[in-house]
Order: C-alpha cells, then sequence, then structure tokens
C-alpha cells in the first residue's frame, strides 16, 4: 500500500510539486502520466527517499516514511526503485548486481536468491555475464531482479519500456504486467507515454504542473475526465485511434493491446 | 556539524592552501626597492618584454606550423607507418625543453660533432653560435607541438564528410573550403592548444636560462639570488601572473560556441600510393626522428660516454626524485579525490565558486609559485614562531617543495577525476540508496572501483610532472638536495653534456610512460 498525502517540493523558488495526495491499495499497479517537466520523476525519487520534500506524509504498508520532514533516508526505506537507464553497476556481474542488496545474507543462500530471481526475470543461467554483454531488454529484467533481491514494500519504475527497442515493447510490457501480478507487489510507474500506462497499469494518475489532477482507472479518465485538458491529454497521442475501440469496451483493453495496431 | 557546512570548510581550506600564496604574491607592492626597479627599467625591462613578445610569437609559428600540419597529415591521410606515428608524434612532450636544448647545443657546440664535421671539410668556416632567438625558437617548438597537434587533431576528428561535400557540390576550391569551413572549425582547438603552449613558453625557466636568452623567469632569478630582493622578484612574478591570467581570459573568452553532433559521417582517410606516400611519410618520420629520435639517440651515445662516477652520484638525487614524486602524487591525488567526492552531484552555489580558485595555479610559470610559496611560508615562520615557544621553519623544507607542486598540479589531477565522475552514471549511486546501501558501502563497492582508473591516471600524471619539474624545484630544495631534474640543469651550465644525458633519459623514460598510455589512436576507416 502507498499513501501520499500534501507533499510539496521546490528547487530554490521554483515550485515543483504542490500539495500532492494519492492512495494504492495493495498489489495494484498505478502509473504516472503527464507532459515532461510536470514533476512525475520528483515524484517517484521522493517516495524512493532520493529527495526530500518540504512537506508531507508518506507512508508505505503503515510505516511512515516521510512525516513533515522527518525523513527516513533512501538507504532504510525498501523501496524497490527501476531507474530509466537501470543504473546498473557497470563492473560487476549480473550476479554482483542482484546480490549487492543482499551482501548480509550467507552465501549460499545469497546464491539461491540469485537463481531464483534469475528463473523469475527468464535469465537463467547468466549469472557471470557484464551489464554491457546484455541487450536493453535483458539489463532491464536484471534491473527488476536487483530491485526485488531486498523483498521491497513497493516498486518503482521510471519509464520502464522508453529505453527498449520500439518493436520489442509491446512484447515486453505484456511480460512485465504478468511479472508484476504474479509478484502482487504493489508498483508505481512512471511515464510520458499515455500507450504504456494503459498497457501496465491498473490506475492512472494524470499530473500536470506539479498537480495530480486526475487518479482513477482507465475508464474513469476516458468516460469522466474532469477538465478538458485531461480529455486532450489522455486521447491526443498516437494510439488515440485504438482508445476509440477501447473506450467502447473499457473491459476488454488489455485483450485489444495484444495486437496492437501502432 | 551540517553535512553542507563541512563540505564548504573543506572546499574553503583547499582553496585557500593553493590560492592563499598566489593572492598574497598579488599584494605584494608596499615595499618597492626604488634603485633596483630603476636600474630595472634602465637595463632590462624592454629587453625582457621584446624577447617574451619575440618567444610567444616565434614558438606560437612553429609550434602551429608543426602540430596542425602533423594533425592534418596523421588525420587525413594513411601511409606507411601512420598508425604508429599517430600516437608517437605526441611522445616529445615526454622531453622536458630544457633537455631538447641541451641535446641541440651540444650537437651543436664548437667541440661538437656538427661542426668539428664541417671544420674538417672547410678550415675557416668560423664559430656557429646556438644560443639565440631562433635556437630557443627551434627547440621549445619541437617540444611544445604536441600540444596543438593533439587538440586540432581531436577538433579535425569531429568534422563531418558531409558538411565538406556540401561545400564540393556548391563549387568551393579544396582551398577554399579549408579556410571557410575546416579552418573555422578547427580554431578553438587549435587556439586551446596555442594557450597551452604559450604558457608553457612563459613558464620555461630551463631553456632559457641554458641559451643566456633573457625572460621574466631569468629576471625574477636573478632579482633574488643575484639581487637578494625578494621584493622585487614578487612583484616580477606578480607581472608574469597577470599576462598568464591574460592569456587564460582570452582562451576563455574566445571558446567556441560549436556544439557538434555526436553522430559525425566520418571523413574516409585517403590511402596514398607512390609519390605521394613518400613525401607524407618522409615528412613525419622526419619531425619523429628531429622531435624524439635524434635526441633520444643522443642522450644514450652520451651515456655510454658518462664516467663510472656519474652513475654512483646519481643514485640520491634519483632516490630524491621518486620520492617527491611519490609523496607529492599521492597527497595531490587524494585531496584531488576528495574535492571530487565532494562536489559530485552537489549543487551548491558556495563550492562552484571556490572550485576554480584551486585551479589557478596550472597556468603558472614555476618561478612564480615558487616565490609565492616562500614569501607565504616566510610570513607563516614567523607568525608561528610567534605564537610558539619554539622556533619553526618552514622555508627550505621539503614542505615548501609540496607546497608547491600542490599548487602547480592540482588541476592535472582534478581535471582527470573530475572526468571519471563524470562519466559514472548518476543515478548508479542512487540506485545503491534505494538498494539499502550505507554512504561507507556506496563508496567501497561503487564509487572507488568506477573512480579508480581516473585516480591512477591522476596519481601517474603528477608524478611524471613532478620528476621533470624544474624551476620551483630549484628555488625551493632544501640545502644541498638534488634531484635528478636538477642535476641536469647544474651540468648543462657547466656544458657537461655526457654526464648530463643520463639524468635527461631517465627523466624521458618517466615522462614518456603516461603519454603512451593515453596517446590519440587512429580512428577506425568510416
Amino acid at each position: 500500500m502507498l499513501k501520499l498525502d500534501g507533499i510539496s517540493f521546490a528547487y530554490g523558488d521554483n515550485m515543483i510539486l504542490k500539495d500532492v495526495s494519492m492512495r494504492m491499495a495493495p498489489g495494484t499497479i498505478g502509473a504516472l502520466i503527464g507532459p515532461s517537466g510536470c514533476g512525475k520523476t520528483t515524484l517517484l525519487r521522493i517516495i524512493a527517499g532520493l529527495e526530500t520534500p518540504i512537506s508531507g506524509v508518506i507512508e508505505v504498508n503503515k510505516t511512515r516514511v516521510e512525516d513533515q520532514g522527518i525523513t527516513i533516508p533512501a538507504e532504510k526505506r525498501k523501496i524497490g526503485m527501476v531507474f530509466q537507464n537501470y543504473a546498473l553497476f557497470p563492473h560487476m556481474t549480473v550476479e554482483g548486481n542482484i546480490s549487492f542488496p543482499i551482501q548480509q545474507l550467507p552465501r549460499n543462500e545469497r546464491k539461491a536468491r540469485v537463481t531464483e530471481l534469475l528463473n523469475l526475470v527468464h535469465l537463467d543461467g547468466q549469472e557471470k555475464r557484464y551489464p554491457h554483454q546484455l541487450s536493453g531488454g535483458q539489463q532491464q529484467r536484471v534491473a527488476i531482479a536487483r530491485a526485488l533481491a531486498q523483498q521491497p514494500d513497493i516498486l518503482l519504475m521510471d519509464e520502464p519500456l522508453s529505453n527498449l527497442d520500439a518493436k520489442l515493447r509491446d512484447q515486453l510490457g505484456q511480460d512485465l504486467k504478468q511479472l508484476l501480478k504474479k509478484l502482487g507487489i504493489t508498483t508505481l510507474i512512471v511515464t510520458h507515454d499515455q500507450h504504456e500506462a494503459w498497457q501496465l497499469a491498473d490506475e492512472i494518475g494524470v499530473m500536470f504542473d506539479g498537480n495530480i489532477v486526475q487518479w482513477g482507472s482507465f475508464a474513469d479518465l476516458t468516460k469522466h475526465p474532469v477538465t478538458p485538458k485531461i480529455k486532450q491529454f489522455v486521447m491526443a497521442n498516437s494510439t488515440c485511434d485504438i482508445c476509440g475501440q477501447i473506450v467502447a469496451d473499457t473491459h476488454s483493453h488489455a485483450q485489444i493491446l495484444k495486437d496492437p495496431v501502432a | 556539524m551540517s553535512k553542507k557546512l563541512t563540505t564548504r570548510l573543506i572546499q574553503t581550506g583547499l582553496a585557500i592552501l593553493i590560492a592563499g600564496p598566489l593572492l598574497y604574491l598579488l599584494m605584494y607592492w608596499w615595499t618597492i626597492d626604488v634603485p633596483l626597479w630603476e636600474h630595472l627599467i634602465a637595463t632590462q625591462i624592454f629587453s625582457l618584454i621584446r624577447n617574451s613578445i619575440i618567444l610567444l610569437l616565434g614558438v606560437g609559428f612553429g609550434t602551429s606550423f608543426l602540430g596542425v600540419g602533423l594533425a592534418w597529415l596523421t588525420y587525413r591521410y594513411r601511409f606507411t607507418g601512420s598508425r604508429f606515428l599517430t600516437g608517437a608524434l605526441i611522445l616529445p612532450l615526454a622531453i622536458p625543453a630544457y633537455v631538447q636544448g641541451f641535446i641541440y647545443l651540444g650537437i651543436l657546440d664548437v667541440s661538437g660533432p656538427l661542426q668539428t664535421f664541417m671544420r674538417q671539410l672547410y678550415p675557416d668556416i668560423g664559430f656557429l653560435n646556438a644560443r639565440n632567438a631562433f635556437g630557443v625558437i627551434w627547440v621549445m617548438s619541437w617540444v611544445l607541438y604536441p600540444y596543438i597537434y593533439l587538440l586540432t587533431r581531436q577538433a579535425f576528428a569531429k568534422l563531418d564528410r558531409s558538411q565538406i561535400e556540401v561545400a564540393r557540390m556548391a563549387g568551393y576550391s579544396r582551398r577554399r573550403i579549408f579556410f571557410t569551413l575546416i579552418f573555422p572549425m578547427i580554431r578553438p582547438g587549435w587556439m586551446a592548444g596555442l594557450t597551452l603552449v604559450w604558457m608553457e613558453t612563459l613558464a620555461d625557466f630551463g631553456t632559457v636560462s641554458l641559451f643566456g636568452f633573457s625572460t621574466f623567469t631569468t629576471a625574477i632569478y636573478k632579482t633574488w639570488f643575484d639581487f637578494y630582493s625578494l621584493a622585487t622578484a614578487a612583484q616580477l612574478s606578480s607581472i608574469l601572473m597577470l599576462i598568464a591570467f591574460l592569456l587564460l581570459w582570452w582562451e576563455k573568452r574566445s571558446e567556441s560556441h560549436i556544439r557538434h553532433d555526436s553522430h559525425v559521417t566520418l571523413w574516409a582517410p585517403q590511402i596514398l600510393r607512390g609519390k605521394q606516400r613518400f613525401w607524407v611519410s618522409l615528412a613525419c618520420w622526419a619531425a619523429l626522428a628531429t622531435a624524439l629520435a635524434v635526441p633520444v639517440l643522443q642522450l644514450i651515445y652520451w651515456s655510454f660516454q658518462a664516467p663510472t662516477q656519474t652513475w654512483q652520484s646519481l643514485m640520491a638525487p634519483l632516490r630524491n626524485s621518486l620520492l617527491l614524486a611519490v609523496m607529492a602524487a599521492a597527497g595531490i591525488t587524494l585531496l584531488a579525490y576528495i574535492q571530487s567526492l565532494i562536489n559530485y552531484r552537489r549543487m551548491d552555489p558556495v563550492l562552484d565558486r571556490l572550485v576554480p580558485l584551486t585551479k589557478l595555479g596550472y597556468a603558472l610559470p614555476g618561478t612564480v609559485v615558487a616565490v609565492a610559496i616562500l614569501l607565504w611560508f616566510s610570513q607563516l615562520e614567523q607568525f608561528l614562531s610567534h605564537i610558539l615557544p619554539f622556533e619553526v621553519y618552514l622555508t627550505g623544507t621539503v614542505l615548501g617543495l609540496l607546497g608547491a607542486y600542490l599548487i602547480r598540479f592540482f588541476s592535472l589531477a582534478s581535471q582527470s577525476l573530475v572526468d571519471s565522475f563524470a562519466r559514472m552514471e548518476v543515478s548508479v549511486n542512487d540506485a545503491a540508496r534505494t538498494l539499502g546501501a550505507s554512504p561507507w558501502l556506496r563508496f567501497k563497492q561503487i564509487i572507488w572501483p568506477l573512480t579508480r582508473p581516473g585516480a591512477l591516471a591522476a596519481l601517474l600524471l603528477v608524478c611524471t610532472e613532478v620528476i621533470k619539474e624544474l624551476p620551483a624545484t630549484l628555488l625551493l630544495r632544501p640545502f644541498g638536495w638534488d634531484t635528478l631534474a636538477l642535476k641536469v640543469y647544474q651540468w648543462t651550465n657547466e656544458a657537461m653534456w655526457v654526464e648530463a644525458a643520463m639524468p635527461a633519459l631517465l627523466l624521458i623514460i618517466t615522462g614518456t610512460l603516461p603519454l603512451w598510455l593515453f596517446r590519440p589512436r587512429e580512428e577506425k576507416n568510416a
């Protein structure tokens, strides 16, 4: 479970986030979408503990990690984060990367965890390879395995599909959604690509100028947009031709997207 | 104490350590030795200025001709040995100018091989004297051209073939293409190289003193040792320092606004055949021979002639050189590493103001730095002896030398570290944080392994620079202390070429190592 209450953040005099609140039930996959510069990545970094907000409360599974200026540092939060460029440690093998957060475990236990995680992300037997020897999709899966190794309470992903080959994106998006659902982990994804959000998320928040203007399911956003700007943003993208079909049958949108037009 | 305050304190301390003596030097105008200045103005100042200008123009022209020319040939053409030459042509930088100088003096000496041979042919030919402006310019050009070679070569490598093709289809002649397209694009690189060349020219002490060609650095040395006027030496130093800063400012101001695409269509080099191949190969190999092979062979020849006592008398200087190099390199790299670490990813306007202060020293001649350190340390000595119950000695100790090296070479170490920190993905550190790694663990397992190559490069660069350094070492060394560079200086001052050859060879060997590791590589064929 993830709960934000009244999060504000500024760089100098520049207000980036203004009183942001939201709530996600356990096991939900949420997506934050919005144009670049709307503050969505900053919000993700605040949840991770990499930036400190001016004010606000963050609760993760009933633990207050941020409480009006009292901050639990990122290293103690047990929040998994997958970075946009994956941020794999270039001088460590796949095994070294994944076992990085569980170094305190005994050796054989650690090995077992790495094997298990690699199996989970379909990278069996790749322990000894280095990040630069892997494809973009493989690198991403290593990054996910690494973030999961510490058994985090929630998972954060920054633009998970944007660095991947356009042809692979849909397939990998489906795989990712399947994996997250299997794990049942609360996940928050940040993306500028509506298509990606529709594909992966159960709930979507639309951000403009440091505010989550609307948070709801795909159907809510398309059927009852709270402002004209949201309607425009939700509809205006390369996949809007399929949006029409999806709106007609909101319950089966995942199936339609399995056979993408775009 | 807050983290921000700690980093600011460390950075301020570092800035004072490095820039303090320099700024103190600039203020040293309160006692003016009127008779000495009258004497200087009457006899020297104008010839100093004239000599400096002749030197700057001559060396500027010589290095530009060699540097741009060789960069163009190795970039544009493929010929016999071009791959090797691409890297090897920067190696002359490993020869200290004063070493190159004494080798040419030795070869052209009255008793040297050339004149002896000529006199056998024509007994009445008279004596050739190499100790003039042309000699200094010749020697310095062959040592300093690699700066321009290196930087213009990098600029050439960013040229886009299609830009040239556009011009060709518009009917531009080759010459017009060079002057309207290629030259403007390589100009920033050339100017950056020229600035480095000019700074080294102004800073040179060994060569000009060997050739008896007086410039500011020799004048500073003279006012100090012959007239015992530290104040006047400080005043001359501050003039030289201002000239150096003026140069630096000029270079910064003319910094290029050209931003290159990361994807350039490489301009396929031309594989030369026949006559063209012969002449281009000959030109490049002849350049390498003049700059490197002939001097090194001459040194090896002299080394074999050296009496055995020479070798024994080199042991102590060798030990001192190594000791100084290791101490200075370790200390400077450590400080530069700390600075990079505390500035890494931290956006603090106070730090941004202080960092440039620590980089002032690289533009300054060793002579100036030595005078600054001496004044600063003697002031500190007086102050400490006043407040402490015993006498404190700082001047004339190894500490003075280390202080001068710190000022001179801090930015060298810092540059190599800043580069390696910049290459590190920023998110890597964030990722380690979200994975629960403590600051110490992050340093040990992520930051240090990724920046270690930069630290090693810094260590190596500072080591070789310290071993070569002459003027500051000469002015600040503890009494009776010799290093390899000082031995070369002393022996060459007495025209003892044979004895000087061995330590000079050692200097060149140590200097070659980092250059070969960081040499430019031939571009892959497009």
